[in-house]
């Protein structure tokens, strides 16, 4: 390979092998296997328990792996584990603020952690808060920010060091919509940007949204793994066709409708899913067996599709 | 491609700042969050001993002086309190500081969380947090100093090694304290220190009255 061709290679930011982290004799994460590329959104998509938090607390060097290769940044977490936090960027599960300080403070302290002169901190907190909009909340005390406003601001404080690999671990978790479209549209800037991010997330929409890569864990191990349009084409039909049933037939007609298609079917607790490559036709057919649904929707395939088909599983929360 | 052919970014000269540079930093942050609460924390500093001295000196102390002071070496009862006072709010100093704030790192402010996916490790996050229960009960005592000399109880040269013996006081409460704390789940048994180890302690180890007056 001659270096030209290097040059335009992506770089591995995060390489993984055999990734293992077990507390006791409970295996958090069995084995598991991915590489991060530079300029990527890669995603892991899982139910609350299958391990992701495990996995980014061992890419964020805070939480040593049992077995397995983990490098970041071409070095060792557990021997490098400070110099490679010094070029991560972390947003926690559940906000980390000192709500005692105020929104400029927070950037400060944060700042001098990574031992970054005072006019540096300055100049990109001025920066960073235009970009995730609480320029005018900058002297305010956190404690009365609103749970997005926090989250914006955890962005911010994880973007202080310039970071080559920002983790995001649900960054969007007990948000209301109108927050959460706003922090997406903010780790869309970043990724535009060419900010790496890794994010987990147990949201189908946000992994959608913001992935160009993901992998789907359940139970420890990676299930799957692909591009959302590919793990939909892969794992799920073009068309999904929605039926609500009176609760009383809701069983019976379960029944009758696996009969009657040869196709996928996914009975959930209130709904009848069809896995089918045209939902009007199929719609049709239901009919004509003498069954009427109370609702009926005919929609695309979705990346829960995909997680229902993988995990067995209706995602909870 | 094999994988193996990928370009893996490495982290380019990577230079890890030694612990005590880490320490200071973290320290930093106390400091930061302290600037906003000093001047009330100063108030009570001197309050506090006034309270103490003018109760125990001169209104317990007038009570003691009138019956003869020679079991307690014949000086006047407040001068022979005031040093106990003294390193008693020391203890005092330094299991507060490192009680409620350590397990509020953890658990509420998660200060020390936030701080951990820095640079810092947590060798240096505790450095730079005992930095500044060091900091705080050196600014109490001081301040407990202050008010002894002006009630006239600093007679002697060695008067000098008072703050150097009340900030060690603090300090070897803080440390242990802290590291106790550190790994609780729940807070209730924090009080615990101050019921059974703090009151004791002040009531029992020679504070009021000389330790020999205690039977057996």
């Amino acid at each position: 390979m001659t270096p030209g061709i290097l040059h335009r290679v992506p770089e591995v930011l995060v390489r993984a092998r055999g990734l293992t982290k077990r507390f006791g004799s409970f295996t958090a994460v069995d084995g598991i296997d991915f590489d991060l590329y530079q300029g990527e959104a890669f995603g892991f998509l899982g139910p609350n328990g299958a391990g992701k938090s495990s996995t980014m607390r061992m890419i964020g060097c805070v939480s040593p792996p049992t077995e397995g290769e983990l490098t970041i940044l071409g070095a060792d977490p557990v021997r490098d584990g400070a110099a490679i936090r010094a070029r991560l960027g972390v947003v926690p599960q559940e906000d980390t603020l000192d709500v005692e300080l105020t929104v400029r403070e927070n950037l400060l302290v944060y700042g001098r952690y990574f031992g970054l002169p005072r006019s540096v901190i300055a100049a990109r907190t001025d920066q960073l808060l235009d970009f995730v909009q609480l320029a005018e909340r900058a002297t305010d005390m956190v404690e009365p920010l609103s749970g997005g406003m926090k989250r914006r601001l955890t962005i911010a404080r994880s973007l202080i060091n310039d970071p080559d690999i920002l983790i995001l671990d649900e960054p969007t978790t007990g948000l209301d919509p109108q927050a959460r479209h706003v922090v997406w549209d903010r780790l869309f800037r970043l990724k535009q940007r060419g900010v790496t991010l890794i994010l987990t997330t147990h949201y189908m929409d946000e992994a959608e949204q913001l992935c160009d890569r993901l992998v789907v864990m359940d139970r420890a191990k990676i299930v799957a793994e692909g591009t959302p349009r590919e793990l939909i084409e892969r794992y799920s039909t073009p068309e999904v066709l929605e039926l609500r049933f009176d609760p009383e037939l809701h069983e019976q007609a379960a029944e009758k409708i696996k009969d009657l298609s040869s196709e996928r079917t996914e009975v959930l607790a209130d709904r009848i899913l069809l896995y089918v490559a045209d939902g009007g036709q199929a719609l049709t057919r239901v009919r004509e067996a003498g069954l009427e649904p109370l609702t009926e929707l005919v929609r695309r395939s979705t990346l829960e599709d995909v997680f229902l088909y993988l995990t067995g599983r209706q995602l909870v929360d | 491609m094999a994988v193996d052919q990928l370009a893996v970014r490495t982290i380019a000269a990577a230079r890890v700042p030694g612990s005590w540079e880490l320490s200071v930093r973290a320290f930093r942050c106390w400091l930061t969050a302290y600037r906003r609460l000093w001047r009330s924390s100063v108030w009570s500093s001197f309050l506090g001993p006034v309270f103490y001295l003018g109760a125990l000196g001169f209104g317990l102390g007038s009570l003691v002086d009138k019956h003869g002071t020679a079991s307690i070496g014949g000086v006047p009862y407040v001068e022979f309190v005031a040093p106990a006072i003294l390193a008693f709010q020391a203890m005092n100093t330094g299991m507060s500081n490192a009680a409620f704030p350590v397990y509020s790192a953890v658990h509420w402010s998660r200060i020390y969380i936030a701080a951990r996916a820095t640079q810092l490790r947590p060798a240096d996050i505790f450095r730079g947090h005992a930095m500044c229960m060091a900091l705080r009960v050196t600014m109490n005592s001081a301040c407990f100093i202050v008010v002894m000399a002006a009630f006239g109880t600093i007679r002697s040269p060695w008067g000098a090694a008072l703050l150097p013996a009340a900030v060690l006081t603090g300090f070897a409460f803080a440390t242990p304290v802290a590291a106790w704390t550190v790994t609780l789940e729940k807070e209730t048994p924090l009080n615990y220190v101050f019921r059974f180890v703090g009151v004791p302690m002040m009531l029992f180890s020679g504070t009021f009255y000389p330790v020999s007056r205690l039977p057996g």
